[in-house]
């Protein structure tokens, strides 16, 4: 079975407001590669870089996405993040599947005790 | 950094002191996604798009920090890897600049540990640590974001600002002198 596309969402940002402005031409066509076109209300999995217990350990939930005129909105309901680690949803995917081996590569060449 | 229509508003706003300010006077102003049903607002407003009315209210939520002394403290939360800066960045130009990058400001002198502390709670104190002198050497411009007085957003022009800016946090290791466990 086909693994789910996880987009990555900023913490530092998204910790202190209500949703997160999708302006970013480079993570818009992310999404549009992974979800196809983008539409109102449109569900998709995002994934933070998060820690637990000193070790890299994603935070993976799900946000809908507002289309606002020309513009985007991603909502969460931050009640639905979890580790990857607590994830029963995700339990049999690793941090590669939810990051991408460049991410995870680059990550673990300058920070091995992360892993 | 150019916001367009906001100029005027920033330049209204150079009277204000913003160090003070845990709650700005200004937040009727402020853009406040929870008081609006997005899904019914799709016909704009006396002629304007609701892209461009979203775009205008976003801009308001921004305004200058003030004269913070450079031995302030800036911290980012997790792996601060370039693509994580590019991924993060609230817009990317066709440069490769970026503008709208979170951060942390400790512009109440806190310390590294403090500062990593203060972090959302899914980091668990994990993050890095510059100070706003190295960000201003390197051309990084700051910007006080939202209600949150710590809250603020980095501007770093340039096509390699994405690899500019790990170099910058990868350089500021020293700053943290403290390792701090999960919060």
């Amino acid at each position: 079975m086909k693994k789910l596309t996880f987009i990555y969402c900023d913490l530092n940002k998204l910790a202190y407001q209500d949703t997160y402005p999708l302006k970013n031409r480079v993570v818009l066509g992310e999404i549009k590669k992974a979800y196809g076109e983008i539409t109102d209300k449109m569900q998709i999995w995002i994934y933070s870089d998060t820690f637990k217990n000193g070790k890299f350990d994603p935070m993976v939930y799900p946000g809908i996405i507002y289309k606002l005129g020309s513009e985007y909105d991603l909502r969460v309901d931050k009640e639905d993040m979890k580790y990857l680690s607590e994830s029963e949803k995700f339990r049999d995917y690793s941090v590669v599947d939810i990051i991408g081996r460049e991410s995870f590569e680059t990550m673990n060449k300058e920070h091995p005790k992360w892993f | 950094m150019s916001f367009g229509v906001s100029t005027p508003f920033i330049t209204n706003l150079s009277g204000v002191s913003v160090g003070s300010l845990s709650s700005p006077t200004r937040t009727s102003m402020q853009y406040t996604p929870s008081s609006y049903n997005p899904s019914t607002l799709s016909n704009g407003i006396n002629g304007l798009s609701m892209g461009a009315i979203g775009s205008v209210l976003k801009n308001l939520n921004k305004y200058p920090f003030g004269d913070l002394p450079d031995d302030t403290l800036i911290c980012r939360g997790g792996g601060c890897t370039a693509q994580q800066f590019i991924q993060g960045a609230e817009s990317v130009g066709s440069d490769g600049s970026l503008s709208g990058v979170s951060v942390r400001v400790g512009r109440n002198g806190e310390s590294a540990e403090e500062l990593l502390q203060s972090l959302p709670k899914g980091f668990g104190g994990q993050g890095k640590v510059i100070n706003l002198g190295q960000l201003k050497s390197a051309g990084v411009t700051l910007e006080q974001e939202g209600t949150d007085a710590m809250h603020g957003v980095m501007d770093k022009a340039g096509p390699s600002a994405a690899e500019d800016l790990e170099a910058l946090f990868e350089s500021g290791e020293g700053l943290i002198d403290t390792i701090v466990g999960e919060l």
